[in-house]
Order: C-alpha cells, then structure tokens, then sequence
C-alpha cells in the first residue's frame, strides 16, 4: 500500500469553492486531513464608494443562505456611522426579524442536513440517508420540520416585506412597522413551531444517549469560545458585548464591539485562502476559539427564557464545570438556540412598544465609523465601515461567521478522519462522518450564486507521485 | 405569486396549471439569466413586466404562474405540489456545454452536504414525498460565464437567454417540450 491522497471536493464556481485533501500513511491510516476554503472577498471592493444608506440593501447580497443577517449587521453599523440610534421600536423588530433567521436557518439545518446522519445512521444507504429517508421514517416530523422552517421565514417576509432584498433597517431603525393582525398571524404558528423544536430536542437528547461513545471521539478538542451576550452574561443573539472564554471556561475578555480589532488576529496558511482568527493576546494557535452555536453557549451563563434554559442547564452539565468541547453537541446547542429564538418571538410581541409607529430616528450626528455586530446563525458577524462626511463607504471590513471557526472545522476534519478513516479500503461512511464534522459547524460555504452543472462530491485517492487511483463519486 | 389576467386560449393548450419557476441571483450577473428569461417570457405574452425581482408578474387565470426566487427552498414543494407542471430556470456552467439545455427531470434527491441549498430534483421529490404530488418536471438552464457582481447579463448569456425564451413561449403555446441535451 503506497501513501496516498483522498480529495473531496464539492467543486462550486466561486466563494462557495472548498475541499478536504486526506493524505493518507503507507500503511492505511490518516497522516493529515486538511480543509481548504477559497473565499471570495472581493465584495469589500465592491462596497467602497457606495453610500452607507445603501449598504444594508448590498450586503444581503454577499449570501443567499443568510441575507437577514447581512442586513441587519449593515443596518446597525449605519446607524453608528450616521450617529442615529435607532428607537426601541425598531430595535426589537429588528431582532424579531433575527429571530425568523435563527429559526428558519437552524430548523433547516438540524433535521434536513443533520437530522439524517442522526436518526438514520451514518453508515445508513447514502441512497436514503437523506431528508427523504427521514421522511419515510418519521412522515409527521418531517412536515412539522418543513413548516418550522417556514414559520421563520414567514417573519422575516411578513416584516422585509420582499423575497428577494428585504427593505426594511435602516441606519436609525425600520421602515415599517408591524400591524395587529400581522401579529397575531406569527403569534397563531408558534405553539406548533415551539412543540417541532421541542420533538428535536427530544430526538437529539436520545440519539445522544445511544451514542455517547461516538460523540466522546468525533472531533473533540479544546478551544476558547467567543460571541455575544447580555450585560448579566446570558445568551444574546442581536445586541451586547462579545465574551471570550478560555478552553477552561473561565473569561478572558468581555468588550465593547467597537473594540474588536484590540483582540482578534488573524493567521494565514499557505494551504487556505480563509484566514484563521484567533485572540491576539495567547497567539496562533493557542488562542483559537469557536463560535456559533457551541460557542455562544459555553460562553453564556444563562438563557432569558425559560424552557431554553432548562436546556442549558442540561447541556451545562455534559461540560461537568468545563466548556463542552464535543463537535456533535453543536446540534443540541443549535436546537436549544432554535427553542431560544421561538420563545424570544413572544417576549418581543407581548412587548407593548413593539406596536409602535415609531421606528425611525431621523436626527443624524455623523460620527464617521460604524461597527454593526450581530450574532448569525453560524456565529459571530462583523460589519465594520469607515465613511467620508457624505456617507460615502471609504472603507470597510467583514469578518464572517464561518471564518471564525476556520482553524475549529480544520481541526475537526483531521480529528475525524484519523479516527474514523482507517485504509486501504475508504468506505462511504467514513468519509460521511468527514463531511458530518463539517456539517456540524453548518459553515456558509456555499455563495449566493448556485447554478446547475456543479460536479458532486468527488474523492480523488492519489498516491505519493500524484498519480489518481481511484475516484469517489457522491 | 401575482394576481390573474384573462388570456386567450391558444395559450396553454395542456389546459394544465403551470409554474414558471426561476431562480438565481439577479445581483450576480449570469446567475441570475433566469429573472431575465421569465421577463421575457411575460413580455412574449404580453404581460405588464416587473421592475424588479422582487415585484410579482402577473399569470393567467392563474393557469400559468411565475415565480423567482433567490434560492430554492424546502417550502417552495408546497407550490410546486399545486401545480401539474413546474419549469424550473437557471444558468448552469461546468460540464454541461450546451448554451441551452431543456430537459425534462424526475424527482429524485440530490445531496447537498454542507449547505443549505437544493436542486429541482430535490423540490419535486419533497412535492411528491411530502404532499404526494408528482408535478411534472422541466428544467430550462442557459450557460453562464461571469458571475460578478453586476446586474447585467453578459452577452453571450444574454443571447442564449433569448434562445430560452422562445423554447419556453413554444412549449406555452404547443403543449410540445422541445428538449435540448442530455439529463
């Protein structure tokens, strides 16, 4: 047995372009796993010289999985470039926008991309492994899954008003505001969306219980853990300082947004073109941290509401004391995230002043720079614009949610596929569980262009002189 | 989906109800071919055309519907199971070489692995599983070669766009889909 290379490669046109290379020993086992990323970013470019008003309409386009999220970042880094905050009308009809986002995004993940691997197995017939296959499993779930995902996005229509380019922040608010019976329409779905959410969780606690042993080996490393929470350290997903916790857990900073190049770093490798951030203050690599779900909930206390932090308690308690550092556990936390959202949807309608009509603050006090922060479905988003006296974009900077967890999904490939990958022969199930440790992260790999004609998954297995061996379709 | 215009007959001679469904991102150059083919297509048939992506283009009797989206998404089988016949546009590059490829497609899933996307195949399969309705298929895609960040087609892409129109009027017109290229 010769060494050889396992490529798998969704190969995609633009930024959603990236690869797992498996170079594999003579004897049959991982040397190195590696996950490559070719990021697009040019669409700084394109923003400079543009108006800051314009802004929150522009960015949405940067992604076609999380445009809501695009354009409330943007929207809220106007509102400091204009010095127009915005009332706290618009404040919550923003976040309950956010809310559809984090509904809609983390109920399609967990039971239509995950939701497979879990309840089918991950050695299940490719062939069925699959939405469909659930469908066939468990028929009820997989039309209540479907109607979750709809129920989030159903709030984002019902506020953005359009399909495609949502209109609706603004720097200094929203322009429009909720009608009664819009209300009462969201507020009619909830129960359902809350009990699906609910029949997830019980789906995920179990399947954790059955395969304990597998979560205690699939990529589990430490980190530190980083994203946003509220002033008494609770989860927070639209406004607040960032937190930073070590892999003990203890904290290592809690800052101000606006502060956020004093911490962060970024690191290149020669074999990515995504760079890898990380808390400048430990350095590269000991100062890695994840964010997204797992990360927002190792480093919250708390939740707000009271049946998702019901939840955190129990997941608290899989960490006994410590940040939980188990890959697979991203599912729970994105779930207790999902039940989360639903339940802030009634806080911020049962809020009296979300009926208001005031929901612009039209008096500007130019302040020049304008970081807009939210927490995104896959982590932490930063928007950070620089404009002239006119409002014209000079320049900006973005960092996305799946670049923080660059070095974590890396890391996580080459833990599992030097767990689970054993030679000569590479089984479609191993390398389904390569895939499963990207999945978990839920990265935003894919852009916002996806025509036809794109190749599957292909595994490419070289041998040490470059020559191909064999060829795995998916 | 918009409101309903009263049309002749000769449209639609399937008598079947028909949705026209194109996706893409009309900021993205000739990913978005398919906005501009369903415009032309409701300029064919003398439809009041939309400014922009977002507004909806009227239908016929609600016999022939339109709709773009920005991406494809498990909600949009619930559409697609109300209807007999759905023809899905898109650009399309890599190894299809064909500047118009019309085929015809069975549900069927199709793997996404790390996002959150989905493919024609993949809708009408969830039309069929979900709502157990098996809506016809078509996918009408035209071949894109730039996909920066602009509003406008290329030239190429925007001629071929043209080349879809037409196929997609006829079929309207005929009842007859002429297919283009191999599944």
């Amino acid at each position: 047995m010769v060494a050889q290379k396992i490529t798998i490669e969704p190969v995609t046109r633009i930024e959603g372009h990236a690869k797992v290379t498996i170079r594999m020993t003579e004897n049959g086992t991982v040397d190195h796993a590696y996950l490559h990323i070719n990021e697009f970013r040019g669409f700084e470019k394109f923003c400079e010289g543009r108006m800051v008003f314009e802004m929150p309409l522009i960015t949405p386009r940067i992604c076609g999985i999380c445009p809501v999220s695009h354009h409330l970042a943007s929207a809220k880094a106007g509102d400091e470039v204009m010095g127009c905050p915005p009332p706290r009308t618009a404040s919550l009809l923003r976040e309950l926008m956010h809310m559809g986002q984090v509904i809609q995004s983390h109920g399609m993940h967990f039971f239509e991309l995950a939701g497979p691997d879990l309840l089918l197995g991950f050695d299940s017939d490719p062939a069925t492994r699959n939405v469909i296959g659930l469908l066939a499993a468990d028929p009820e779930l997989t039309v209540k899954a479907v109607n979750l995902r709809k129920f989030g996005q159903e709030i984002i229509h019902t506020l953005g008003g359009r399909r495609i380019h949502p209109v609706f922040a603004v720097p200094g608010g929203v322009n429009k505001s909720l009608h009664l019976e819009e209300r009462e329409t969201i507020l009619k779905e909830l129960d359902e969306s809350i009990r699906t959410i609910e029949a997830g969780l019980s789906i995920m606690k179990d399947w954790a219980e059955k395969n304990a042993e597998d979560i205690n080996k699939f990529g589990v490393f430490d980190t530190g853990y980083f994203g946003m929470v509220t002033p008494e350290n609770g989860l927070e997903l639209y406004e607040g300082n960032i937190r930073l916790i070590d892999r003990e857990g203890k904290q290592l900073e809690c800052f101000d947004r606006r502060d956020y190049l004093d911490y962060i770093a970024e690191h290149v490798e020669s074999w990515s073109y995504l760079k890898f951030p990380y808390y400048k203050k430990l350095g590269y690599p000991q100062g890695v941290y994840r964010v997204g779900p797992l990360g927002r909930l190792n480093i919250a206390d708390k939740i707000d509401t009271p049946m998702a932090n019901a939840e955190l308690k129990i997941f608290k308690s899989i960490g006994n004391g410590r940040p939980v550092n188990q890959t697979l556990y991203y599912h729970y936390a994105r779930l207790i995230e999902t039940l989360f959202a639903a339940e802030r949807v009634a806080v911020l309608l049962d809020d009296p002043d979300i009926m208001s009509n005031e929901t612009l603050n039209t008096k500007h006090d130019f302040k020049g720079r304008g970081v807009g922060v939210i927490e995104a479905p896959r982590g932490t988003l930063i928007h950070d614009y620089h404009c002239k006296p006119n409002g014209q974009v000079e320049k900006l900077n973005l960092i996305v949610s799946t670049g923080h967890n660059n070095w974590a999904m890396s890391e996580a490939v080459d833990s599992v596929a030097k767990t689970y990958i054993r030679g000569p022969e590479v089984k479609e199930g191993m390398l389904n569980r390569v895939e499963a440790a990207i999945r978990a992260h839920d990265p935003c790999l894919s852009c916002s262009t996806h025509a036809i004609g794109e190749m599957p998954i292909v595994a490419e297995i070289v041998d040490f002189e470059g020559n191909l061996i064999r060829t795995i379709s998916r | 989906m918009g409101k309903s215009l009263h049309r002749p007959d000769y449209y639609n001679p399937m008598n079947k109800k028909i949705l026209l469904l194109g996706y893409g991102n009309p900021d993205r150059e000739d990913d978005g071919v398919a906005w501009h083919v369903l415009k032309g297509v409701a300029e064919g048939l003398s439809l009041p055309l939309p400014a922009t992506p977002d507004d909806p283009i009227l239908s016929f009797e609600n016999r022939v519907n339109f709709q773009f989206m920005l991406q494809l998404v498990p909600e949009i089988s619930e559409t697609i199971a109300e209807h007999d016949c759905v023809c899905f546009v898109d650009a399309h590059t890599g190894d299809i070489t064909e500047p118009v490829r019309a085929i015809r497609i069975d549900p069927k899933f199709q793997k996404s692995p790390f996002t959150h996307h989905l493919t024609p195949y993949t809708c009408l399969e969830l039309a069929d599983s979900i709502y157990h309705k098996k809506t016809e298929g078509f996918l009408v895609s035209i071949r894109g070669f730039s996909f920066q960040f602009e509003e406008k087609l290329t030239d190429k892409t925007s001629q071929y766009s043209k080349i879809a129109v037409v196929l997609i009027l006829d079929w309207l017109k005929t009842g007859v889909f002429k297919e283009i290229g191999v599944k």
